[in-house]
């Protein structure tokens, strides 16, 4: 694959280097840093419209080369990587042992693991598997000086030291770029199941409770609005026997266990359920259709987190939102995607968008001066400029000691300038 | 500086402290203080010049700028069961007793959370949440004991996290009140809001970053059914295969817990369960999830128990037999007492597969330095508690022990582990991370402590050798014969 010289990101274009070790990156970023240069960590450069554009000049540094596994002893249930591989070349490795990173991906042959861990990527499964926090055992990135620095181990426990890449986890490569890393790994199931139930739109707050307190124990909790069911069946390959909102409840493990599941979800939701139930066992494509929903979809991209049992409220604002709307909440996080193609010429994006920020907030914390729940990113916002107040919203309590913790490891500003949080 | 001055300047601290926690919020006397000398590390000990038992996040707000104005160490303490010296005073000071902070404050099962105060006792959370069919899943052996705060600040394990995780995996938030007395939230009920994960980085950092004033935790749905088996070996080799092999499989059982011959005794003697004392070693092997199915697991594992060479393999048929079982692994510290005066544990790590390897390893190291060595640990995910056995009033024993603990931690790096899966760093094991990271490693580190606590007054000397500022006076380093790792 020839590597691109040059990559657009948020409409600045920066050349790109492709260092081939470790050893070759740290000594581009020790040139970058005495030459004043910006670092923009690029991996696959799938996910590049997250956060917001380089504010600095500088050079893209590109990790796809760096793709080797270092250690992969697959009895010890953990891999050691570096971090330019693809998840889908990841996923092949593991699957040679029947074992796999549970994380959902969506274009994994693109996708790299940096990248994934950059913007913490996660998907339906994160309701039963978590997310790359709990996957994450050691972590080496390149800092300021050009120096591998490494912090965590090899091992599936281990409380040496501080857990530095926790604070890597999701920070867009804004206190280095991430080369390679020891993730916890887990058994493949024997079979899996999916299980999409139609639901009237005055049913979906009794789907969240009931599947919250009922006898099964899914993998996937999802609640999909009419356009991303519609979605999701298209790439599935699926004909849709209803319109509408749908529930989508996903298993996985023995095989005996998985079936008595779907039976007792299918007994459990008999009241509940506007039409027939689609039951997909088994089903590589649908789980590929489920993780594909989580990639870049119409004019303008949201995330929002609120408190679990407020997700069917906000979804439905969320469903309403835009023309052409998609919206996934993971009812068991709280964790909400949507995306849509808004009219701006009414209202722009931002009144928008602060007014949907407001209804993420959990409704008893509405009134505190300190809003201390919900949030809403804008991870794509099609031809509006983006800017943080636009993309994150307000700063929180915390934010000034992250933007210490920058400082300390940044001081610089080598990496990633401008595009996180402010200060960040 | 002279005893009088010293005294003054702890008068005055004793005086601006009472403003604030009251007369009976605090301890002065050195008898009452020496209860607060050390935790379960018992052989470094520092006195600390007072203890402060604060009730309110204020009240900790009020404690830390005091001592900010005054130039003293601080450092806070939950029960005092972590066994690295995580709350060792090193430097004297103030020691932050959460220990009056004990309020669940919201359980909030819809949501799937529970918000607490540092002091609540890890075991009343599960009690608190269990008959609506929820638990708090990290469970370590101190449970009982173990206060939340102290969870979050040693990322404790315990025997089910093989299959839930260690604490930091079930931490949503945290309100911590930063070194300088600022107070902030971080984190909460809430997943995943934009920013850094400074929860992540809290957990685990051993008080270095403050105090931590409240906790929002996660809570887990009971699983449908558990299935609780014992197997009993002839030898370590023949159980460490078994473990191996159970997890090489693709089976995550819920624990995996192994007891050797020489701590069997004295369980047995403690409680009765029914151990063969004739056994090398017994493995609690424990799986849950749905009904459906789980004897299926059950029985795998039982096949490969066997396969190994089990004598035995028997399960706990009713849940009080169950939770004698559990009694006897967690409680079995309690019990060691029965084989010597004393006892040193540790809390190394290597890959799983390479448990067989390190437990002969081990028993060679205990001839060699003439030490006997109980194991009871959590063996599938390969963290070993090997608990060394001495009398503290012998030097040389003492000596034996400090040199035979170094050597096991030694073979575990070089093994690829750990020196410490859940106990932590404290300031027991200071010595080991320069083994364990570079000098990059390090500064990276001391770089994220600078930004929380610059000035070093918070919890000094611990887990970074550079450790902050305010670096350990002589008279404290005197207080640690043995600190050094012999090289």
């Amino acid at each position: 694959m020839s590597e691109p010289q040059k990559i657009d990101i948020q409409g600045h274009v920066v050349t790109v280097k492709h260092p081939a070790t470790q050893e070759e990156l740290g000594q581009m970023v020790h040139a970058a840093a005495q030459a004043g240069q910006a670092i923009y960590s690029v991996g696959g450069a799938t996910r590049q419209y997250l956060g917001l554009p380089p504010v600095n000049p500088g050079i893209g540094l590109c990790t796809r080369k760096l793709d080797r596994v270092i250690d992969y002893p697959a009895r010890d249930m953990t891999v050691t990587v570096e971090l330019g591989m693809t998840v889908a070349k990841l996923r092949e490795v593991l699957a040679g042992e029947n074992q796999d990173l549970p994380i959902d991906c969506p274009d994994p042959s693109r996708a790299t693991l940096g990248g994934l861990l950059a913007t913490n990527g996660s998907g339906s499964r994160r309701h039963g598997y978590g997310t790359l926090r709990d996957y994450l055992l050691g972590l080496t990135v390149i800092d300021d000086h050009g120096r591998p620095t490494k912090s965590g181990g090899r091992v599936v426990k281990n409380v040496a030291g501080y857990d530095m890449g926790k604070l890597h986890i999701g920070a867009l490569g804004t206190l280095g770029p991430l080369v390679q890393a020891t993730f916890k790994l887990k058994p493949r199931p024997e079979a899996t199941a999916l299980s999409l139930v139609p639901l009237a739109p005055d049913q979906l707050e009794a789907f969240a409770n009931q599947m919250n307190q009922g006898q099964t124990r899914p993998i996937v909790i999802d609640l999909l609005s009419a356009g991303a069911a519609r979605e999701f069946a298209r790439l599935a390959g699926q004909t849709l026997p209803r319109e509408g909102w749908h529930g989508l409840v996903g298993f996985d493990g023995a095989e005996m266990a998985v079936r008595w599941q779907l039976q007792t979800l299918r007994d459990e939701l008999r009241s509940l359920a506007a039409g027939e139930v689609l039951e997909l066992v088994s089903h590589a494509g649908a789980w590929e259709a489920l993780t594909a929903l989580g990639g870049p979809r119409g004019t303008t991209g949201l995330r929002a987190g609120v408190l679990p049992g407020e997700s069917v409220g906000l979804a439905r604002s969320l469903e309403t939102w835009a023309p052409a709307s998609g919206v996934v909440a993971h009812l068991g996080a709280g964790i909400i995607n949507a995306w849509g193609d808004p009219d701006t010429s009414r209202e722009p994006l931002l009144g928008q968008v602060e007014r949907l920020r407001h209804q993420a907030q959990p409704k008893r914390l509405q009134d505190q001066a300190q809003p201390k729940g919900g949030w809403l990113v804008v991870t794509r916002s099609g031809p509006t400029a983006r800017d943080a107040r636009m993309v994150f919203g307000s700063a929180r309590q915390d934010h000034p000691l992250m933007a210490e913790i920058k400082r300390q490891l940044d001081p610089g500003c080598l990496f990633n300038p401008g595009r996180y949080l402010t200060d960040l | 500086m002279t005893a009088t001055l010293l005294d003054e300047k702890t008068a005055i601290l004793i005086t601006h402290l009472t403003k604030i926690v009251g007369p009976d919020g605090l301890i002065s006397s050195p008898a009452e203080l020496m209860v607060y000398e050390c935790d379960g590390y018992t052989m470094e000990k520092n006195r600390p010049e007072v203890v402060v038992f604060p009730r309110c996040t204020e009240e900790i707000v009020g404690v830390v700028k005091a001592c900010n104005e005054l130039g003293v160490p601080f450092l806070p303490r939950g029960s005092g069961t972590s066994l690295a010296g995580g709350c060792l005073p090193v430097g004297g000071g103030v020691i932050i007793s959460l220990a009056r902070m004990r309020k669940i404050l919201e359980v909030d099962i819809r949501n799937r959370y529970a918000l607490v105060e540092p002091g609540v006792i890890n075991t009343w959370l599960t009690n608190r949440v269990k008959n609506d069919g929820w638990h708090y899943a990290p469970d370590p052996s101190s449970q009982g004991a173990c206060t939340i705060g102290g969870n979050v600040a040693t990322n404790s394990g315990g025997p089910h996290t093989l299959k839930y995780g260690v604490t930091v995996n079930h931490i949503l938030g945290v309100e911590l009140v930063l070194p300088d007395g600022r107070v902030i939230q971080i984190g909460g009920p809430v997943e995943e809001a934009p920013g850094y994960d400074l929860t992540g980085l809290v957990v685990g950092s051993e008080g270095t970053f403050g105090v931590v004033s409240k906790v929002w935790v996660r809570l887990v749905r009971n699983p449908q059914s558990v299935r609780t088996l014992l197997g009993i070996f002839e030898s370590v080799d023949d159980a460490t295969r078994t473990i191996s092999e159970i997890i090489g499989a693709g089976i995550v059982p819920a624990a995996l817990e192994m007891l050797d011959n020489l701590i069997l005794g004295a369980v047995e003697e403690a409680f009765g369960f029914g151990f063969p004392l004739d056994a090398g070693a017994v493995l609690i092997m424990e799986v849950d999830g749905l009904e459906t199915g789980i004897d299926d697991e059950a029985a795998r594992i039982e096949s490969i128990a066997l396969k190994n060479k089990a004598r035995k393999v028997s399960r706990a048929n009713t849940e009080a037999e169950r939770m004698l079982l559990w009694k006897s692994r967690k409680q079995a510290f309690g019990a060691v007492g029965r084989l010597a005066p004393s006892y040193c544990t540790q809390d190394g790590v290597v890959p799983r597969t390479r448990l067989p390897e390190m437990l002969r390893i081990m028993h060679d190291i205990s001839k060699r330095h003439d030490i006997r060595i109980a194991n009871i640990f959590h063996a599938g995910d390969g963290n070993m508690h090997p608990i060394l056995l001495f009398d503290e009033r012998d030097p040389a024993q003492v000596q034996r022990v400090m040199e035979a603990s170094h050597e096991i931690l030694d073979t575990c790096l070089k093994l690829g582990g750990s020196v410490t899966g859940e106990h932590g760093i404290g300031v027991e094991k200071i010595d080991f991370m320069p083994k364990l990271f570079s000098p990059d490693d390090l500064m990276a580190m001391t770089r994220v402590r600078q930004a929380f606590n610059p000035t070093g007054l918070c919890s000094p000397g611990k887990m970074l050798p550079t450790a902050g500022a305010c670096s350990e006076p002589a008279a404290a380093r005197q207080l640690k014969p043995g600190r050094r790792a012999p090289h």
